[in-house]
């Protein structure tokens, strides 16, 4: 069986979202280290290779104010993972980072001490948030615009790797110089593994440029092929080898004994993530006003939306969009369904492709085909509960993909080596290759 | 002199880069009854890293991160701090340095800051920790089935800082840290009319005061003390069996510090943290003040200390009760939140 491909699983804690039951007497701290402890172990205990932390750098807000429906309030990633570190011994730590609101002589000073701290265990998940609204929270603002995003990023990134290789830095971009040489010696996997979350067709490229794994939102078997064959066209063109940008997308998993059990406990999950308010929420965004007058089980509301553009829950994942459009459209596909409000919002909410639900058994086999095809390295699960929503996962899933040859058996000692990366060192001196000098814009 | 007012701390930046010695280091002052260690990042590992790695390793001690006010994100800092302190449940301090010079200026692509700036500068940073810190009411989170909230947005607060050199909007994304507000501890150059104030609301509460000599420290300790917590920072080279501290510190490759040295024996270190505790003495408060303590060499002055210098001041009554916060040890109040309603 040596040469079964094998799927590898992640744990994103996420920390805000609407995702995560709070609504139950099972739901722990979102915050105490207790749960973290907990569940990083538990990932460790089904030889997870890496525990995410999800980031956002300024809380969300709906309609002008402090959304209030969510779990939210999360501790600093990588000051989490370093304690991490001193209570697991193998599971790699990823923190999400901005490339906008650091700086990347102290990102990537931060950055290997984590490493080291841990052993070989760090990664940097990529992200490039740029608005002004959570540029307020910072010293440089909202200095970015969007179709700078990649420029700066992949800016940011080189310098982060020649940081690391010891070099002294001496960079000249449109926004900062960076005069630094760093003092931290490598780990044992040679530099933090990075990965990257951003869909774009500018995010994709400089993935394939950039980073080890990407962190997707590709999740159905021909949604996953079809990324992972654009995906290595891309890398192709950067003279990366087929499947070496590994690929682990982020994905939900409600699973049980039987096929019926799995299906009470799917119901169970959707309405405790998404009541009454939240359904209403998750419209005024788009309606732009208050619907609290609006019944959550009756119809989608029959006038029309009070802006143009959606106000989207600021901080939360969403593009803006052409609110008239999409409420005569969503009004059609429920009334077509005969769904109320929270319904629809259950099913909007949740793609039904990014969760799998089923027996241990039926969600092995439905895995052994993304392991046949080679559709993904692995899955980022989102636990739906915290600190004990990997439970059923690690004690029934794991054992079953194990038996059929597509799971790791045992350990290796660095998050690279889990995640079957080797250093490919004439990619590494592309990626860093002289920083494009950008000349400035007035 | 009964007066159980020292805080002891041990720098433990000899432990280099090797966290797992770091943290045994700091179990065994945990052990001796230190009631805290300290971390800073100079060349090393970051020091909340280092912190918050030793954090669940150890139960009483507190621990404190040496960081730079300067040129660091008031943002990132103020949340790192809060971290330590809820993975640490109240164990976590903050030793404010402002590291003015050109290669950490440099690094984030700014200038040095001219030197009448630094207490400003200090003072809005600090302002903006302790407004973050309070931008959530302890009780912010609700998870109310009724009306289906997880926060109540009346108990989160914007943070609304103008410093003269940034803003920052807030809330903070990290819920209050368990002591409300961490222990700040900063240079005393930075206690300017303008500048940083000394045990305010935004200010910081323990001054730091320096000097090239022992005596002189204990001048400047006696000056600051009646304004609130004073803590100072001292070299060590103890005497052992074969060298004398002063040989020992003679013998030292590395370039001196700016801080004050002491050299000698068990005895005369003990009598001059008897003369610290005189000069700071306050009885009417019982205020508290910090011995930060920088061995010349982490093995050889933290084995004397541990085994012959703290049983001999806890015999003496030197040393203050260790609480279960560093707030606590300091005997600093409970920490209101300014933005609560006087209810
Ligand atoms: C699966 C996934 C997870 C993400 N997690 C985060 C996160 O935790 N924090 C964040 O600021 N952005 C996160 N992002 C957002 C991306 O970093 C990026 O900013 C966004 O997708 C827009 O980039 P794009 O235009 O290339 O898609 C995530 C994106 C994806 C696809």
């Amino acid at each position: 069986m040596s040469t079964q491909h094998q799927l590898r699983f992640g744990v994103f804690f996420q920390g805000v979202n609407s995702s995560t039951v709070w609504r139950s007497v099972l739901s722990g701290s979102q915050t105490d280290f207790a749960s973290f402890k907990q569940l990083a172990q538990t990932a460790e205990r089904g030889l997870f290779s890496a525990f995410f932390l999800g980031e956002g750098l300024r809380l969300r807000e709906h309609l002008g104010s402090i959304h209030e429906l969510d779990v939210a309030g999360r501790p600093d990633a990588q000051t989490m993972l370093a304690a991490l570190a001193a209570v697991t011994n193998k599971i790699g730590l990823v923190a999400t980072q901005n490339t906008t609101y650091n700086d990347p002589a102290d990102l990537a000073r931060r950055l290997s001490s984590l490493d080291l701290i841990s052993e070989g265990r760090a990664a940097w998940n990529i992200v490039t948030t740029h608005n002004a609204w959570t540029g307020a929270n910072f010293r440089r603002g909202g200095y970015l615009e969007h179709h700078e995003r990649y420029s700066h990023a992949e800016d940011f990134v080189r310098t982060v790797r020649q940081i690391w290789e010891g070099s002294p830095v001496h960079h000249r971009g449109n926004h900062y110089n960076v005069d630094y040489t760093g003092t931290i010696p490598a780990s044992a996997q040679h530099r933090p593994v990075l990965f990257q979350a951003g869909d774009s067709a500018e995010g994709r490229d400089f993935a394939a440029r950039q980073t080890d794994v990407i962190f997707s939102a590709h999740v159905g078997l021909d949604d996953a092929l079809a990324f992972r064959q654009d995906i290595n066209v891309r890398a192709a063109k950067v003279g990366r080898a087929e499947n070496s940008v590994k690929i682990m997308p982020g994905a939900e998993f409600i699973v049980a004994e039987t096929p019926q059990a799995a299906e009470e406990k799917y119901h169970w999950v959707r309405e405790h993530q998404i009541g009454p308010q939240q359904a209403l929420a998750y419209l005024e965004q788009f309606w732009g006003t208050r619907l609290e007058s609006v019944d959550p089980y009756g119809p989608l509301p029959d006038f029309d939306p009070v802006v143009e553009e959606s106000s989207v829950t600021r901080g939360s994942g969403f593009q803006g969009a052409k609110s008239l459009e999409l409420a005569n459209a969503w009004r059609a596909e429920a009334a077509d369904k005969g769904q109320n409000i929270i319904e629809f919002v259950r099913s909007r909410s949740h793609r039904a492709d990014h969760t799998f639900t089923g027996s241990y058994d039926q969600i092995a086999d439905r895995l052994e085909q993304y392991a046949q095809t080679r559709a993904v390295d692995g899955f980022n699960i989102t636990p739906w509960l915290v600190p004990t929503g990997l439970d059923d996962i690690v004690d029934h899933l794991v054992p079953r993909l194990q038996e059929r040859g597509i799971y790791p058996e045992t350990y290796a000692d660095t998050l690279r080596e889990n995640l079957g990366l080797t250093i490919d060192e004439n990619h590494e001196q592309q990626a860093v290759k002289r920083l494009a000098t950008v000349q400035e814009v007035s | 002199m009964s007066e159980r007012s020292l805080l002891l701390a041990l720098n433990l930046d000899g432990a280099g880069n090797d966290p797992i010695d770091s943290a045994t280091y700091a179990q065994q002052a945990e052990e001796a009854g230190f009631h805290g260690v300290s971390f800073s990042s100079d060349g090393l590992l970051d020091a909340v890293q280092r912190a918050s790695f030793t954090a669940p390793k150890t139960k009483k001690i507190s621990l404190i991160p040496v960081i730079d006010a300067l040129f660091t994100e008031p943002f990132h800092t103020a949340t790192q701090l809060a971290s330590l302190d809820i993975i640490a449940q109240g164990r976590a301090g903050w030793i404010l340095e402002t590291l003015n010079d050109s290669v950490q200026a440099q690094a984030v692509g700014r200038e040095v800051l001219a030197e009448e700036e630094l207490s400003d500068e200090a003072k809005d940073v600090v302002t903006t920790h302790r407004r973050l810190w309070d931008s959530w009411e302890d009780d912010a989170v609700i998870r109310d089935q009724e009306t289906g909230r997880y926060l109540d947005a009346t108990k989160l607060h914007y943070a609304d800082v103008e410093g003269k050199n940034f803003s920052v909007k807030g809330p903070s994304i990290t819920p209050r840290p368990p002591q409300g507000q961490l222990p700040i501890i900063a240079p005393a150059p930075l206690f300017t009319e303008h500048g940083l104030q000394h045990c305010r609301l935004n200010g910081a509460d323990v001054i730091k005061v320096n000097a090239a000599s022992l005596d002189e420290l204990l001048a400047q300790a006696k000056t600051a003390s009646p304004k609130g917590a004073v803590a100072i920072d001292v070299d060590i080279y103890l005497d052992t069996a074969t060298q004398t501290g002063a040989q020992r510190a003679a013998a030292q490759a590395v370039q001196r510090t700016e801080r004050a040295e002491f050299t000698g024996s068990v005895q005369e270190l003990i009598a001059f943290l008897g003369q610290f505790a005189q000069a700071t003495a306050n009885p009417a408060d019982q205020r508290r003040h910090l011995v930060h303590l920088y061995p010349g060499d982490l093995k050889i002055d933290s084995a004397v200390l541990i085994n012959e210098v703290i049983p001999e001041l806890q015999r003496s009554n030197l040393l203050a009760p260790i609480g279960d916060t560093l707030r606590e040890s300091f005997a600093l109040p409970v920490a209101q939140n300014r933005f609560q309603e006087a209810s």
